[in-house]
This record gives C-alpha cells, sequence and structure tokens, in this order.
C-alpha cells in the first residue's frame, strides 16, 4: 500500500469517527489535516475528502439541516468505508458520491445560491493562497472559482504579507511606464 | 508602444469594482497585453458559469475594442519558467507546485523592462523575493520547507528586469492623471481612500499599511 493511501485510509477513519460522533469541529480538522496533504501531495481524493468533510461539518452545525433523517448520514458514512476499502479510483468515485449527494440536498434545502461544495471549494482555495500557492494554483487544485476565492481573500486580513515592501519602487516604475 | 503584461487577478479586481475604464483611459499610450491562458480565465472559461455573468462580457469588450490585446508566450520559455519555480521549493523531499501555466505564460511573455500587472501573490513573492516566500510556505504550512537556491537562481534570471506592479498602481496612477475623478464622484484623499480598499477587499495582494503608505505617496 503506497504512503499516500495508508494517510487517506486515516483520514477516512477519522471522518467516519467524526461524522458517527455528529462532530463537526472533528470533521472540520479533518478536512484541514486531508487539505495539508494534498497541498503537498496533490491527489484529488484528499482534495475531496476535505471538501465534503467541511461540507458536512456545515451540514452538522446549520439549523436548517437539524431535522435531516438518518438516512443521509447512514448512506455517507457507507460511501466513506467503501472509499476506505478501495483502491485510489474506487475512493475518488465514492468521495464523488458524498459530494453529489450534498449538492442534492443543498439544492433541496439550502438557501443560497452558491451550494455548499462551491463554499468548501472556495474555503479550501482561500486556504491553500493563505499556504502560499498562487491564486491559479490554489483555484485549479478545487475547482474553485477564481473569482469567487479573490473576493473572499479580500475580506480576510491573514493573507496580508507585507514582505520587504516595494511599493514607491512600484509605483514609481508605474508612473514611468504611464507618462 | 509600450507594454504593460496582464494577469487575471488585477483585471478581475479591476472589474470587479467597476474599474476597468481605467485601463481604457490609460491604454492610449500603453499596450495592455494578455495571454491566451488569461483570456480563458476572464472570458472563455466565465461563460460556461453562472456566478458572475457580466465579467467575461465586459472583457470581451475590451478585447473587441482593442484595449486588451491577445499576445503569444514562447512555448520553451514558458516550460522552463513552469519547471523551475514548481522545482525551488521543497516539503518531505518533494518539490511543491506552486504555480500554473497562467502564471509561467505572463512571465514568459515579458521582456526585460516590460512590466507584469498582477494583483496575486504568489508569483509577485517569488520574483521579487524568494526567501520571503520560503518564509511564507513554511509558516502557513507548519512544516520545514527547504529551497533550492540553484533553481531560485535559474528561475531569477527569467524575473529580473522584469517588475511586477498591482491594480494599487495603476488605480495610484489614474488618480494622479485625473482619470479617477471622471468615473468616481468625491472629495479626492476620499476617492483614492475607497478605491484602494475596494480593491484590497477584492482580492488585491495590499495590507491595510500598504493603503496608508500610499496615501502619503501619492501626488
Amino acid at each position: 500500500m503506497g504512503v499516500e493511501m495508508k494517510t487517506i485510509r486515516i483520514l477516512i477513519d477519522h471522518s467516519i469517527d467524526a461524522l458517527k460522533r455528529k462532530d463537526a469541529l472533528a470533521l472540520r480538522r479533518v478536512s484541514a489535516d486531508a487539505l495539508s496533504e494534498a497541498a503537498i501531495e496533490g491527489h484529488r481524493e484528499l482534495i475531496l475528502l476535505a471538501l465534503v468533510d467541511y461540507a458536512l461539518s456545515k451540514i452538522l452545525s446549520k439549523t436548517h439541516y437539524s431535522n435531516l433523517s438518518g438516512d443521509f448520514f447512514t448512506t455517507v458514512e457507507q460511501h466513506f468505508r467503501d472509499a476506505r476499502a478501495g483502491e485510489k479510483d474506487d475512493t475518488i468515485m465514492h468521495l464523488e458520491q458524498i459530494e453529489d449527494m450534498v449538492i442534492k440536498l443543498d439544492k433541496e434545502k439550502g438557501n443560497y445560491e452558491a451550494n455548499l461544495i462551491e463554499k468548501a471549494k472556495i474555503k479550501k482555495a482561500s486556504k491553500l493562497y493563505e499556504q502560499g500557492f498562487s491564486l491559479r494554483r490554489a483555484s485549479e487544485m478545487t475547482g474553485a472559482d477564481p473569482v469567487e476565492v479573490l473576493s473572499y481573500i479580500g475580506t480576510s486580513k491573514i493573507h496580508e504579507f507585507r514582505g520587504h515592501g516595494k511599493n514607491a519602487e512600484r509605483l514609481r516604475i508605474a508612473r514611468e511606464v504611464f507618462k | 508602444m509600450k507594454r504593460i503584461i496582464c494577469d487575471s487577478s488585477s483585471l478581475i479586481s479591476l472589474s470587479m469594482n467597476c474599474m476597468l475604464p481605467l485601463i481604457t483611459e490609460l491604454s492610449q499610450n500603453v499596450d495592455f497585453i494578455i495571454t491566451q491562458c488569461v483570456y480563458d480565465e476572464i472570458i472563455t472559461n466565465p461563460r460556461r458559469g453562472h456566478h458572475h455573468p457580466m465579467g467575461p462580457l465586459k472583457f470581451k469588450a475590451l478585447v473587441d475594442n482593442g484595449v486588451l490585446k491577445i499576445g503569444r508566450a514562447d512555448k520553451r520559455k514558458t516550460e522552463d519558467i513552469l519547471n523551475l519555480s514548481n522545482s525551488i521549493y521543497y516539503l518531505r523531499h518533494k518539490p511543491l507546485t506552486i504555480i500554473q501555466r497562467g502564471e509561467a505564460e505572463a512571465l514568459a511573455l515579458a521582456e526585460k523592462g516590460e512590466p507584469l500587472l498582477m494583483d496575486e501573490r504568489t508569483l509577485r513573492l517569488l520574483m521579487e523575493n524568494p526567501h520571503d516566500l520560503k518564509t511564507l510556505l513554511q509558516y502557513r504550512l507548519h512544516k520545514g520547507v527547504s529551497m533550492n537556491d540553484q533553481r531560485a537562481a535559474m528561475f531569477q534570471k527569467y524575473a529580473d528586469g522584469v517588475p511586477v506592479i498591482r491594480s494599487s498602481e495603476l488605480l495610484a496612477v489614474a488618480y494622479e492623471k485625473g482619470i479617477l475623478e471622471k468615473y468616481f464622484s468625491g472629495e479626492k484623499h476620499e476617492l483614492l481612500h475607497a478605491c484602494l480598499w475596494a480593491l484590497k477587499l477584492r482580492g488585491c495582494s495590499l495590507s491595510s499599511e500598504d493603503i496608508e503608505e500610499y496615501m502619503q505617496m501619492v501626488d
């Protein structure tokens, strides 16, 4: 078993555990861990896991999903187990099934135009950008819309990194170009 | 005619703040060039989605009117830049892929002395101070990141002589030329401050300290 699949299976185990306990915070932690691994390894299954765990954490914490039937979570848990048991392609397929379930649920019960998975993509892309990956890289890895990511990161202070300021030089160059 | 190579990040920031007319005005004496990759990002791809339907229409008009011109980057140079950029930083002995083809293409298209208009932070840091980017990666990933100085030096040969400016600098120049007042009404100081904050809130990598610095520097 490759190191990557072992890591994914451990993360899926944590996801199942968090889901059974209906622990939204734990799911967000697993999502963050999956993204952290994805930043290094770049595997699609890690990104998918980060997205679905984040979206599931939101479902658990939002009041308008509070009367959701147990079947939803039972089916999600089964997909997690199947994802864990399979090889790479099966893992991706089952995580994508969870993704589809979330999108369908959000279409029926969600309050916003952007569904939970789209919001998860923006959030995770923003995190990757914060970590130092380019906007394009972050958006492509997660499938997020770069316009949405830019809008999101613009409102956050955590992306600010002044480094060695060159503002005066930049302004001088701009003046020179447009004189 | 002088040229400025535009990344989609700056164009999007300007578009989201209804500031694209500034480009039209400033394009009287300078060519604003985009790569095919940027064209796809701001026009082709968003047209398939439904969240920001106006953006691609505005950009297409700029292309059709000759305000934004499409340039072709050398493929080999693009590949070199891409490969070098994505083999400078390492984590767990694996290279970190930090930029995509679009960024590499923009840099490949820029000749010495031609600025890159780019609001996103990563390529700018890589070009201006790769050690700062290493610090950022290390700090945010909470893991040890190593840097291949030799490859960083090889990359720097492409970056040398290509300055990076942001939409904020474009805005400052437009302000100094009196262009801003043609499109937005307000007391001068208030106008500049509001516009800088608007760019920041739409993703231009400006800190609040940067904004205060600009307020002091601009005439």
